[in-house]
């Protein structure tokens, strides 16, 4: 099987394109750092089937950030047939100097030009010329719409071929450059080892150590201490690679001869009128704030009725479905298919409608083109506190979930911004921990549920921001030189098939990952908090050993009781199972008696598939009907009285609030909420968290984390009751 | 023809000037290197996009392509004003 490598500058379409080829559905977005890892798929034709390898975008051959390390260590290290270089066809004076420098690899090489629907519109090129001077097919495409693809899947099955796209015309082939390989003799001896794909000119190579690339470097087990005497030494006869591709590019450039299209000058500068608002001094930041507050309103107000639903459906349904389905079975497995199982599964699908709608708006922005302003906006402040603007897209992943966020700060500039980012991060609240504050605001914030929301929120964005002005102050964080040079992208309309992948992925990524891991833990808490005494939870295991660890907990406010104690340890497999858990453990404390004495009424097929209707046809006519309401204080409106009667009525809420009925008890819940704002994020954070972080700021990370959310509640509880 | 740091465009006299890049040594050698990567070099044309709030950063289009730049970055880029479209 032929092996293939898209590569190309970041955010022209490569996983677009990966996508078109192979079927595959990676997610794709308006702006760089999308792809932050290899992604691969199969290309099938009549003849044979080809492997595609779609990498994280670059500049040049010089890797600046960690997904370009891992794009130009495949390009110099793996076997491969071919290059399908992507090329934004808006954009060719910067994508073609990537051209300028993979034409000189020595490796078969097709030109994609893509977004040419786009392109086309207003502005016309001399594609036979470009594609005579490099001696390479070039072919215009648009990824995103197919036009041009046919083709490019049958230059792809032309193997035969291949050997004759090898650009001829390359500078490496200058005697300067060919002597090169006699100034860096201990590279010559390592070559066989070093892992350097065979194909590769041996030139290019020996020209990347002239320049110190730190990858080549690494392959070599060099560093710039033995390259710096050479290079000094031989300044002179070293040429000047850089200055030669940057000839190379503009030479391509003037043979591409673009002209404008009569008449097509106004719809090139429509971005340019957009920009004068979404990126004005003052009106930037106010259309950005409404445009926050209204996609985050519409977000919520669209999710709400299908959270509602699937709640409804699973735990009053489903369960009542089960009861009746399990009389006269033991009481062990009745619990356990009731209260662990199904209690269980409703636990993980309540929130897939949310993370669902979430993504649907964020592949919105992306898309558009409109993050990549944000962070422009954003550069400014954000550089006041040791972050870079860019920081803000992993931050608003974060609001999501923390292990995308984690993974996104791969894409800034330095290792201090990076780690920074990545241990902030993690204060940002994650949708995972909004369950856990929607219950205790119902229970114990009934009338001002919105403004304690809003304050967690706030007070996890000042730490954020706090911590990483403090930290960015200390040397292990501090960012020597930082660089901010961001490619503004076009904007685009969103496309519709785009936008609902990404947020299916999305939402099947959390049902597979974070689901399962939820599911399971429920389970083992089930079983501790119904052995040994039969679902006599207040004499369990799990209540046992929550009682010896309780009074540390107890100066916090929520330690007198046992349950929001020994909550934190699900807390850590996910944030979301602290709810389940207390579902689980307060149902369990209802007495088996008054299950018994509960009479079901009569159901009939008909009449359950009628009402399960006639509720989604509702659930469907509130979520639109919300969306496009765009009420911010919907989010902050206190819950009637009829509804918390409702929700008091299937247990959850009315029994939490007894466990704490004195006159702190609404002090306590906050100070239990701020514990879980702060405290370690869940295992798969830290699973990334370890990933990304050297050891000792990993272990830095953790220590932060157990210390920050007892301090924090701590300080609160202890103000609190002293008014 | 005088060189001027590129932070001249922002002036109001200058709102429509078109200018090319004189000189970028003066730039710290990783942004330079970031630049140089997009392509951009001596005799790139170079005008303002769009300001933003305390002037940091500036969009700047070079080569046609939209590049935000931070203000001390910008100083540091020497231009040559080559027409002034008022």
């Amino acid at each position: 099987m032929k092996n293939i490598l898209l590569i190309g500058n970041p955010n022209v379409g490569k996983t677009a394109l990966l996508n078109r080829l192979t079927g595959s559905t990676y997610s794709i977005g308006n702006w760089a750092g999308v792809t932050v890892t290899r992604q691969e798929g199969i290309l099938k034709t009549d003849k044979e089937s080809f492997h595609l390898l779609d990498l994280p975008g670059i500049y040049s051959l010089i890797p600046c950030s960690e997904d370009e390390v891992i794009s130009v260590r495949e390009i110099f290290t793996s076997n491969y047939d071919l290059i399908i270089n992507i090329i934004d066809m808006n954009n060719l004076h910067q994508n073609l100097m990537l051209t300028a420098e993979l034409l000189e690899l020595g490796i078969p090489m097709i030109g994609v030009l893509n977004f040419c629907d786009e392109f086309q519109k207003t502005r016309e090129i001399n594609i036979p010329d470009l594609q005579d001077f490099m001696n390479i097919p070039m072919l215009p495409i648009s990824a995103i719409t197919g036009q041009g693809v046919d083709n490019l899947i049958h230059m792809i099955s032309l193997t035969d071929t291949y050997h004759s796209w090898i650009s001829p015309k390359r500078v490496i082939s200058q005697d300067s450059y060919k002597n090169l390989k006699d100034l860096f003799p201990m590279a010559e001896a390592r070559y066989n080892l070093a892992g350097i794909a065979p194909a590769i000119d041996p030139s290019i190579v020996y020209t990347q150590l002239a320049i110190n690339n730190p990858l080549i470097l690494k392959v070599f087990s060099l560093d710039s201490s033995h390259t710096n005497p050479i290079i000094e030494n031989n300044n002179d006869t070293i040429p000047n690679y850089l200055d030669d591709i940057l000839t190379k590019k503009e030479l391509i450039i003037n043979i591409t001869a673009i002209t404008i299209k009569k008449g097509q000058e106004n719809k090139v500068n429509i971005a340019k009128k957009i920009d004068k608002i979404l990126l004005h001094p003052i009106f930037g930041y106010i259309s950005f704030g409404v445009i926050m507050s209204v996609l985050f309103t519409m977000v919520f107000n669209a999710a709400n009725p299908w959270i509602d639903f699937i709640d409804w459906l699973i735990g009053e349904k489903f369960s009542t479905y089960a009861n009746l389905a399990l009389v006269g079975t033991a009481p062990e497995i009745h619990s356990f298919v009731v209260d662990g199982l199904i209690g269980g599964v409703g636990g993980v699908l309540t929130f897939v409608p949310l993370i669902f709608i979430l993504y649907i708006f964020l592949a919105c922005l992306e898309e558009s083109g409109y993050l990549a302003r944000i962070a422009i906006l954003l550069e400014y402040p954000f550089s006041k506190i040791g972050l870079s603007g860019k920081s803000f897209f992993p931050m608003l992943l974060g609001f999501g979930c923390t292990v995308p966020a984690i993974y996104g700060t791969r894409v800034l500039e330095t290792p201090a911004i990076r780690r920074l980012t990545a241990i902030v991060s993690s204060l940002v609240s994650c949708g995972a921990r909004l369950p856990v504050y929607a219950l205790f605001l119902a229970a114990f914030f009934p009338n001002n549920g919105g403004l304690m929301l809003l304050s967690l929120y706030l007070l996890g964005i000042f730490l954020a921001i706090l911590l990483s002005f403090i930290m960015s102050r200390l040397p292990m964080f501090k960012s020597k030189n930082t660089c901010f040079v961001m490619v503004v992208p076009p904007y685009r309309l969103p496309n519709l098939k785009i936008v609902l992948r990404t947020a299916s992925l999305h939402a099947s990524s959390y049902i597979k990952n974070a689901g399962g891991v939820i599911l399971g833990m429920l389970m083992v808490i089930w079983v501790f908090s119904y052995f040994p005494n039969n679902g006599n939870v207040s004499e369990s295991y799990i209540a046992k050993a929550g009682k010896v660890i309780q009074p540390i907990f107890e100066p916090l406010g929520f330690g007198d009781r046992w349950e929001p104690v020994v909550s934190i340890i699900p807390s850590l497999i996910a944030k979301e199972a602290v709810v389940g858990f207390f579902g689980q453990v307060l149902q369990n404390e209802e007495t088996e008696a008054s299950k018994e004495t509960e009479i079901s009424p009569p159901i009939t097929i008909a009449g359950e598939l009628l009402e399960i209707g006639t509720t989604f046809l509702g659930t469907i006519k509130s979520s639109l009907v919300g969306m496009v309401t765009w009420n911010l204080s919907d989010q902050f409106a206190t819950p009637s009285e009829e509804e918390l009667e409702e929700e008091a009525g299937t247990g959850i809420v009315g029994k939490l609030r007894q466990i704490w009925p004195d006159e702190n008890g609404a002090k306590k819940a906050y100070s239990f909420m701020i514990f879980i704002l702060l405290t370690l994020p869940c295992v798969a954070a830290m699973g990334a968290l370890k990933q990304e972080l050297e050891n000792r700021y990993f272990y830095f990370t953790i220590a932060l984390y157990l210390l920050l959310p007892y301090l924090g509640s701590l300080i609160f509880y202890q103000l609190a009751i002293l008014f | 023809m005088e060189s001027c740091p590129a932070l001249a465009l922002l002036k109001k006299e200058c709102k429509d000037c078109v200018a090319t890049i004189n000189n970028m040594d003066n730039l710290d050698q990783n942004t330079h290197y970031q630049l140089s990567r997009l392509g951009i070099c001596k005799g790139c044309p170079i005008t303002v996009a769009q300001n933003t709030i305390f002037s940091d950063p500036i969009v700047f289009t070079i080569n046609n392509t939209e590049i935000a730049l931070r203000r001390k970055d910008a100083e540091n880029i020497t231009i040559n004003i080559t027409i002034n479209e008022k």
